[in-house]
């Protein structure tokens, strides 16, 4: 009772905070959610019902099924190249694409690897870890940190493989449940509307085409900032009551639990993937690899996202997906600092010279 | 399932929830606008979000605004269309969506199965509805996971139904309300109540040799040497000029200056600190305290320019340096000349 008491008080010291934390992440998101209601709503009106579904079809009459879809999924991961986008843009973009016929898989390798491998996340992850890889002196535990460049690479490589080994666990689960993995909006068309015979260009009024269009853009965008308001408000909340020193306390825990709790803030604090290496970086105290946890989770999964999931996806895909990817990141990330620690890690300094060279 | 329906269909909660959507998307959109046609260094945009976010923010809130605009317009001018009602029957679990706009007579069937095609109306029965929505229109929410019905339908063409009811949800527009009323009420504000002052670091010692200016200091730069000997001794003894937020203490002969490092949003936001030591040894004994010492409960959370000799200190319990702004006053040149307020500047340029 008396902690229950404390954290209220707290809270009510710290509520200005609270409001700013949500303030924050949603006036950041909110340009990308706009973008891809926008978008969403120009593909709605604009693409034929099953257009993607019909040449992925058209494919498959020279190449083996499985093999387009396995292909459909490897591009699928690095399509962020090509369009790289906020994942909460992402999510209205991909509910309307699923409709249209884009397989599932092939979405959500997107949806995971899109928001780590774009030149704009790789930049931002280089230069947050130039130069950030020294330790605190007298840091009461040593970490190796990685070069900048190994970094990059871990993050965007196990990104990649997280989204492709995930997406064809999806296309698994879609082999065996189909359109019963998905919320009605984001079912495949089926027969489609019966005034779309599936040819490109329709004869229709611009009036009711812009009207159309306004129409499934205003939807999207208040279906997804709500559960983006739901998902920035619990953020926030953690936020206020973690500092970023009871985060780089964390240094002096197995790295193990390490790791889990980094995943844990991850998924908790809704960081977008520009920002969420520099704060990374600020840990020099913490493990590389729990570091690198952190980074390959959280564009994947976090408490804004899980409510955004839940516009698209049912529960069973939701918790497929999320049980896919937690998993896959601790393993990554486990094997990762073992062979970073017992193999390619430069050895730790003599911690007395150091503090000695410091003093004079 | 198939099932016959009636007529019943409330149309009135139809345009409810297209009202409702448009005022709403109306004003978040002439909020992004604001936040943007309002910045400046110290305004609430430059608090929240980093620079680069800023255009993003506008062009949002534009888009937000027309988008809103041809909806409104598009939906006046649907008002008052009649279309014949039709009764049909349908599998409830289709999916299928309206992207077009029903006319009268339209007299086609909607994408449903071949034996739920829509039959004609009987002529008896005709009456006006709004016209037919397109597959925004998914039925109101069921809380996360879905809507429980398997289907995606168009409220208000030919007047039917789907054999159950399908009240707008007004509880998601009250939620949504949350961040106007937030933006109306000028919240948040821009001091952090967590902020703590560092007073942990030796107090002892007076002013090094001189050894000139630091000419362009930045808060980042000093935060940076902290962690590094050789970059410690290139700036000890230095004189140089931050710019930051008070925060007390405890005492009136030391305060910390903060800033806030973002990169993307104030959710990402490292402090960063420089302790600000007041050595009022060649003060005499008599002087007024303002000019050897600081009021903490005047200037917590302002922003003041702070100019001093740059030192190192350890912290006692964390083993790690923090830079130090050494400040000694005189009484040719007392404490107001080394700490001055200023106005707020929120941007990240200088850091």
């Amino acid at each position: 009772m008396d902690w229950f008491l404390h954290s209220l008080q707290v809270f009510g010291e710290r509520a200005p905070d609270f409001f700013k934390f949500f303030a924050s992440i949603l006036y950041e998101a909110l340009p990308f959610v706009v973008l891809g209601a926008a978008i969403a709503g120009i593909l709605e009106e604009l693409v034929p019902q099953q257009l993607i579904g019909r040449i992925l079809t058209g494919l498959e009459r020279w190449v083996p099924g499985g093999v387009v879809r396995v292909a459909a999924i490897l591009l699928g991961g690095i399509l962020g190249l090509a369009f790289p986008m906020c994942e909460c843009g992402i999510i209205p973009v991909m509910r309307r694409l699923l409709g249209k016929g884009l397989p599932l898989s092939c979405c959500t390798a997107y949806l995971l690897a899109g928001p780590i491998i774009n030149v704009v996340v790789m930049t931002s992850t280089y230069a947050a870890f130039s130069g950030a890889g020294e330790p605190a002196v007298g840091a009461a535990r040593f970490s190796p940190q990685m070069p900048t460049l190994t970094m990059v690479a871990l993050r965007v490589g196990l990104g990649y493989v997280v989204a492709v080994l995930t997406s064809l666990v999806v296309e698994w689960q879609w082999r065996r449940h189909g359109s019963k993995l998905l919320l009605p909006l984001a079912m495949p068309g089926g027969k489609g509307r019966t005034d779309d015979d599936g040819s490109l260009w329709r004869s229709r009024p611009l009036l009711q085409r812009l009207s159309n269009i306004s129409e499934t853009a205003l939807h999207d965008f208040v279906d997804i900032t709500l559960f983006l308001m739901l998902g920035a408000l619990l953020a926030s909340g953690v936020r206020t009551f973690l500092s970023h020193e009871d985060i780089a306390a964390l240094a002096t825990q197995n790295p193990l639990l390490v790791i889990v709790l980094m995943m844990g803030l991850a998924v908790v604090l809704c960081l977008c993937s520009e920002a969420d290496a520099f704060v990374a970086a600020s840990f020099t105290t913490l493990p590389s690899a729990a570091k690198l946890a952190f980074l390959v989770l959280g564009p994947m999964l976090d408490l804004k996202l899980y409510f955004m999931y839940t516009r698209v996806f049912r529960p069973r895909l939701i918790w497929t997906i999320i049980t896919a990817v937690v998993v896959q990141v601790f393993l990554y990330s486990v094997i990762t600092h073992y062979v970073w620690v017992d193999y390619a890690a430069p050895p730790p300094p003599d911690q007395a010279a150091a503090a000695a060279a410091a003093d004079r | 399932m198939t099932h016959a329906h009636s007529h019943s269909h409330d149309d009135s909660a139809y345009y409810t929830e297209q009202l409702c959507t448009i005022g709403i998307c109306g004003l978040f959109g002439g909020i992004l606008v604001m936040l943007y046609v309002r910045n400046g260094p110290d305004g609430m945009l430059t608090f929240m979000l980093a620079e680069k976010f800023h255009p993003w923010v506008l062009w949002a809130g534009i888009g937000l605004l027309v988008l809103t605009a041809i909806r409104a317009a598009t939906l006046w001018l649907s008002v008052g269309k009649a279309t014949p009602a039709h009764a049909h029957d349908h599998d409830h679990d289709h999916g299928h969506d309206h992207a077009h706009e029903h006319g009268p007579g339209c007299g086609h069937d909607h994408g449903h199965e071949p034996e739920t095609a829509v039959k004609a109306a009987d002529p008896g029965a005709v009456q006006a509805s709004p016209p037919a929505m397109s597959p925004a229109m998914a039925p109101p929410d069921h809380g996360p996971g879905g809507d429980g019905h398997g289907h995606d339908h168009s409220h208000g063409h030919g007047g039917h139904d789907h054999g159950h009811e399908h009240t707008w949800s007004p509880i998601r527009y009250v939620v949504l309300l949350l961040a106007p009323v937030l933006y109306f009420l000028d919240m948040p504000n821009k001091t952090f109540s967590s902020a703590a002052g560092i007073n942990d670091v030796s107090t002892g010692g007076g002013l090094v040799a001189d050894r000139g200016e630091a000419t362009g200091l930045r808060f980042s730069e000093l935060e940076r040497a902290a962690y590094s000997p050789d970059l410690r001794s290139a700036f000890e003894g230095k004189t140089g000029t931050l710019k930051g937020q008070f925060v007390s203490s405890g005492g009136d002969n030391m305060f910390t200056l903060v800033r806030y490092k973002m990169n993307c949003c104030i959710a990402d936001a490292i402090p960063l600190n420089a302790v600000i030591l007041i050595d009022d040894s060649k003060m005499p004994r008599d002087a007024p305290a303002a000019e050897k010492h600081v009021n903490p409960s005047a200037l917590q959370g302002k922003w003041v320019r702070v100019t001093g000799q740059i030192q190192f200190r350890k912290r006692r319990d964390k083993d790690v340096y923090v830079p130090v702004l050494l400040i000694q006053p005189t009484p040719e040149k007392p404490l107001g000349k080394f700490v001055e307020q200023c106005p707020p500047d929120y941007s990240q340029g200088d850091l």
